[in-house]
């Protein structure tokens, strides 16, 4: 074991190269679910539905070897990093496919693999019957696997080969029912803007080894300090550039909404719980090259926080149950990132965390209800779904309260860190777009519930909604659990035992100058936002509970235009169709034309000018020995007669 | 001059000018006659008379040496490699002439426009008056062009001396790639004149199967050792030169190139 | 004795040999042709050796006995393949380069 100090970057973590004991076996995490999906993809006809056995069994392995990595890291707090080997060695530059295991690590490790879990085992209900069920568990792992890569990587580079791991698994599962082709095209389009981060990512890995000479994250972290803040502002920006496509971010956003068309576990646990949050992640990771550029950062809060806004108001005005939940996803995505942005890091995982639990619940319960509804979506035309379905009913409860932010459930303790974090970090601006968006989510979340479960049904007699099966429900009874305690459990103050567990891993934002945006103080913080997630439920109950729905969307309280904007999602899709897809439709038919006339033409020109070339040419090749003598006679009479001329 | 001072002294002062004429006039109908003969035996014949004409031209240009290699590889050898060619194809009465009448007259009428054309434009200036060379030129002033001929001494061996200087001096290089060159040509005409790679591929494989395997070392081995016969000739030859001694190498060269015909 | 008569004598041949090339279809005529042809060259050349009183002139047309005598070994070699294998010896008849 060799000791290492990290100190320049105000880390305080000491390094420990790690190969024997639990840290030593930390490499089986990810391989352990690649080989699940290589084993489910190799012998999909003879498993047959054995195959979720096997994919669930990489699962909770996976999650147990994450579990004792956790209980290494919580006796002996450490970065520990596990040489495997040197992934490629070019001249100067050397990438060592190394796993990096910190308590951020842990962290990250315990939801993934905790919450992959629970949806793996949720996923044999729901995936009952279907034509690719052994696939889908096979792509479930693959995306388990590359999640962990994603998360374990101690390069940038390793941590960018599972981060288009987790694009590819991503892809597959959002287009896991490709015969639909709007399926298809959802697929194509999360793949496509994710594309658009990547270039930025790598981008920003060009310029982080120009500027640091390595890609070793450890590297990049110590060294951070003594760099430009005029690099590192171009490095966060960049670097953010690919948060903000994986993470759903304005304005890269607009693909999660349509992932949605994937089957409803992996808008659980991809879009929701874990994938989403890589970005998230990525600029935690990279907090103490983020605290170099404080105007980086605060382009950071900016996106986050209009994006959670933005995404709020959508939510409020959409009928379908998953489309809520996306938007939803969207927007507090964008408190993560927020909180990011204001340098509350470790409040920013917290709500990671959380918004797993019931974020990953929510959509859970979405699809036990359109299990139960004949996959109908829209929400309605459901409605008093509580008596048909007690324990999605329950779970829902605690799942909508939680992320409404109803004390003492796990969104309240997150959610209002962050909001605090960025009053007392002085960005009152974003403290009151980040109240309103609370506002908003606890009101379409509201709205969302009471559609579904609440008043009289209206989903006709052609229906008959019935509670899913254990499987399904058991992962419930799970998250809602989590949901109800892990927020309190893990952080209900603002040094909980989270924080100070995450402590060692991220940037210090003493040195930032951070003062009070005004006098207030967190006994007055804190029931502000109790207030705020009040009236937004209270809006939603006065709108929508106490009033008819049953003529449908009618009943919405609210019309004119604003509504109406909210209701089409500001056209944010058809800008992007006009700008991107017509005008770059008439680029590249423009190209194509350039294309096929221009450069095709050139080819064909210089071959059809040597054809005819070559066609006059073999008249003058006759073969005929006296006919080139006679041609050379001609040519020496017209040189002397020159030459004649000439003289004369 | 030798020979020209000779027929002076026989013949008086345009002793030089007369031979000039017979070789001309020897020399123009023997032309003539090549492209004219349709046996063309004949016509190699009258080749040779020509060359040898030529030869004696040379002579009359005090080239000695020239002349006396023109008359054996051209007369000798080349014409020799001719006629083995002619008899061996057995093609001695050619009755293949030009296939027009009208090509022929406009071959013929070309040829003598060109002719003209360069007896005009070169030819002239020398046979002038005012030529520096002609038969009363005043003598040339000092650092001007004179025709005074070739200036060597008589008794180094018919102007090889004098030849062979510049030849290894400033010509070495090129006198080197000549002897690659006739080494090269030397392999190719052995391999292009093969008769075994002419025969149709069928044959070939009949006449392979009814030797059977035993004989095809010998036939390797025949033409192993011809080719090994010819190569150390060549090399001797060529890679000996060089270092013989400058007015005896270059006759010693020629007639290498010859015996492989 | 002027020297253009010389030139004038290698030029006449030079065209004979030229003409001799057009007329005659008979490879080996053409051959001994073009070998009247670098006879009159070397004419020339000797004769110009002669007027400028140097050896390079010579050099010159002992260059070229060299490559004529590897020429006709070569040419020869051609000749007897062409004629074995076609079993003619008019160069009008192997138009191969035209198809």
């Amino acid at each position: 074991m060799s000791l290492l100090a990290v100190e320049a970057s105000g880390i305080t973590n000491e390094v420990v190269e790690a190969t024997s004991g639990v840290i030593g076996l930390a490499w089986l995490i990810p391989v352990i679910p690649l080989l699940g999906f290589v084993a489910v993809l190799l012998a999909t006809r003879t498993l047959g539905d054995r195959a979720a056995l096997i994919s669930i069994g990489a699962a909770a392995l996976t999650f147990l070897l994450s579990v004792a990595v956790a209980v290494q890291v919580l006796a002996q707090p450490a970065t520990y990093v596990r040489p495997l080997w040197t992934w490629m060695d070019i001249g100067g530059f050397s990438v060592a496919f190394d796993l990096l295991i910190d308590q951020l690590t842990v962290v990250m490790l315990l939801v993934v693999t905790g919450v992959g879990t629970l949806i793996h085992i949720y996923s044999v209900g729901y995936m009952h019957g279907d034509a690719r069920y052994p696939r889908f568990f096979a792509y479930l792992n693959l995306f388990l696997a590359s999640m962990l890569i994603l998360v374990l990587g101690e390069n940038l580079l390793v941590l960018f080969l599972g981060w288009e791991l987790v694009g590819l698994s991503s892809y597959l599962l959002i287009g896991f029912w490709f015969e639909r082709s709007a399926y298809a095209s959802a697929a194509k389009k999360a793949f496509i803007t994710n594309r658009v981060g990547d270039v930025s990512f790598m981008v920003g890995m060009f310029l982080a080894f120009a500027t640091f000479g390595t890609l070793e994250i450890l590297g990049i972290v110590q060294d951070a300090g003594g760099i430009a803040s005029g690099t590192a502002f171009a490095l966060v920006l960049l670097f953010l550039g690919g948060a903000v496509a994986k993470s759903a971010q304005i304005p890269l956003y607009v693909w999660l909404p349509d992932a949605m068309a994937g089957p409803t576990p992996v808008s659980a646990l991809i879009h929701a719980a874990t994938m989403v949050t890589a970005g998230v992640y990525l600029l935690v990771r990279l907090s103490p090259l983020l605290i170099v550029s404080i105007e980086a950062m605060e382009v950071i809060a900016w996106i986050g926080a209009l994006t959670a806004l933005m995404a709020a108001l959508i939510a409020v005005r959409q009928d379908d149950i998953k489309k809520i939940l996306a938007y939803s996803t969207v927007s507090q995505l964008g408190f993560m990132v927020l909180a990011v942005g204001v340098g509350a890091f470790r409040e920013s995982i917290f709500h990671l965390v959380t918004h797993a639990f019931f974020k990953g619940l929510l959509f859970l319960v979405a699809g036990s209800v359109m299990h139960a509804m004949a996959n109908r979506t829209d929400i309605w035309r459901m409605g008093g779904l509580r008596k048909a379905m007690p324990v999605t009913f329950w779970t829902a409860l605690i799942g909508t309260a939680a992320i409404a932010g109803v004390p003492p459930l796990a969104g309240f303790f997150s959610k209002d860190q962050i909001l605090t974090e960025a009053y007392f970090h002085g960005y009152g601006a974003i403290w009151i777009i980040g109240l309103v968006a609370a506002i908003l989510t606890a009101f379409y979340m509201s709205r969302w519930f009471i559609l579904i479960f609440l008043g009289e049904p209206r989903y006709g007699d052609d229906v008959h909604p019935h509670e899913s099966p254990r499987s399904m429900t058991v992962p419930l009874i799970a998250l809602a659990a989590l949901s109800a305690v892990g927020g309190a459990a893990l952080n209900a103050v603002h040094t909980g035992p989270l924080y100070t567990f995450l402590e060692p891993t991220v940037g210090p934002i003493d040195g930032l100058g951070y003062e009070p945006y005004g006098p207030l103080e967190e006994a007055v913080l804190i029931p502000l936002a109790i207030v705020a997630a009040a009236v937004g439920i209270l809006a939603a109950y006065l709108a929508y509970a106490k009033r008819d729905v049953s003529m449908g969307s009618l009943a919405e309280p609210v019309k004119g235009p604003v509504a109406e904007l909210m209701e089409r999602k500001f056209f944010v899709d058809e800008a992007y169709e006009a700008v991107f897809t017509r005008f770059g439709g008439q680029v590249g038919r423009f190209l194509v034309w350039v294309d096929t006339r221009v450069i095709d033409g050139a080819v064909h020109g210089v071959g059809a000018v040597t054809m005819v070339v070559g066609r006059a040419g073999r008249r003058a090749q006759s073969g005929l020995v006296r006919g080139y003598v006679g041609v050379t006679l001609l040519g020496a009479i017209a040189l002397v007669v020159v030459l004649l001329v000439q003289v004369r | 001059m030798m020979l020209g001072q000779v027929a002076q002294a026989a013949a008086g002062v345009t002793a030089e000018t007369t031979l000039f004429w017979v070789f001309a006039v020897l020399a123009l109908g023997s032309a003539i006659a090549v492209i004219s003969l349709r046996n063309i035996v004949h016509g190699a014949l009258m080749l040779v008379l020509n060359f040898l004409a030529v030869a004696g031209l040379f002579l009359n240009l005090s080239s000695p040496f020239l002349s006396i290699i023109q008359v054996l590889v051209y007369g000798g050898a080349i014409m020799v490699l001719f006629l083995f060619v002619i008899m061996l194809l057995g093609v001695d009465n050619d009755d293949l002439l030009s296939s027009s009448v009208r090509g022929r007259v406009m071959a013929v009428v070309g040829g003598a426009l060109l002719a003209g054309a360069l007896l005009f434009a070169f030819v002239g200036p020398y046979t002038s008056a005012a030529s520096v060379c002609a038969d009363d030129a005043p003598p040339p002033a000092a650092g001007q062009m004179s025709c005074a001929g070739l200036e060597y001494d008589e008794d180094d061996g018919a102007g090889a001396a004098f030849l062979g200087r510049s030849m290894f001096t400033t010509y070495t290089y090129a006198f080197e790639l000549s002897a690659l060159l006739l080494t090269v040509a030397t392999i190719g005409a052995v391999i292009l004149a093969r008769r075994r790679d002419l025969e149709p591929e069928d044959e070939d494989l009949a006449d392979r199967d009814e030797r059977g395997p035993d004989d095809a070392p010998d036939d390797a081995a025949r033409i192993l050792a011809g080719d090994g016969i010819d190569d150390p000739q060549e090399h001797a030859g060529v890679g000996g030169s060089p270092a013989a001694s400058g007015s005896q190498t270059p006759a010693d060269d020629r007639p290498s190139p010859e015996r492989e015909g | 004795m002027a020297l253009g008569y010389y030139f004038a004598l290698s030029a006449l041949l030079f065209c004979i040999g030229l003409t001799g090339v057009l007329v005659r279809r008979n490879a080996i005529v053409l051959f001994m042709c073009v070998e009247l042809m670098l006879n009159a060259v070397n004419l020339t050349l000797v004769a110009a050796a002669n007027l400028w009183g140097g050896p390079d002139g010579q050099v010159f047309v002992f260059f070229v006995i060299v490559v004529a005598a590897a020429e006709v070994v070569v040419g020869l070699a051609l000749i007897v393949n062409l004629y074995f294998r076609r079993g003619t010896l008019d160069v009008d008849i192997p138009q191969l380069l035209k198809h």
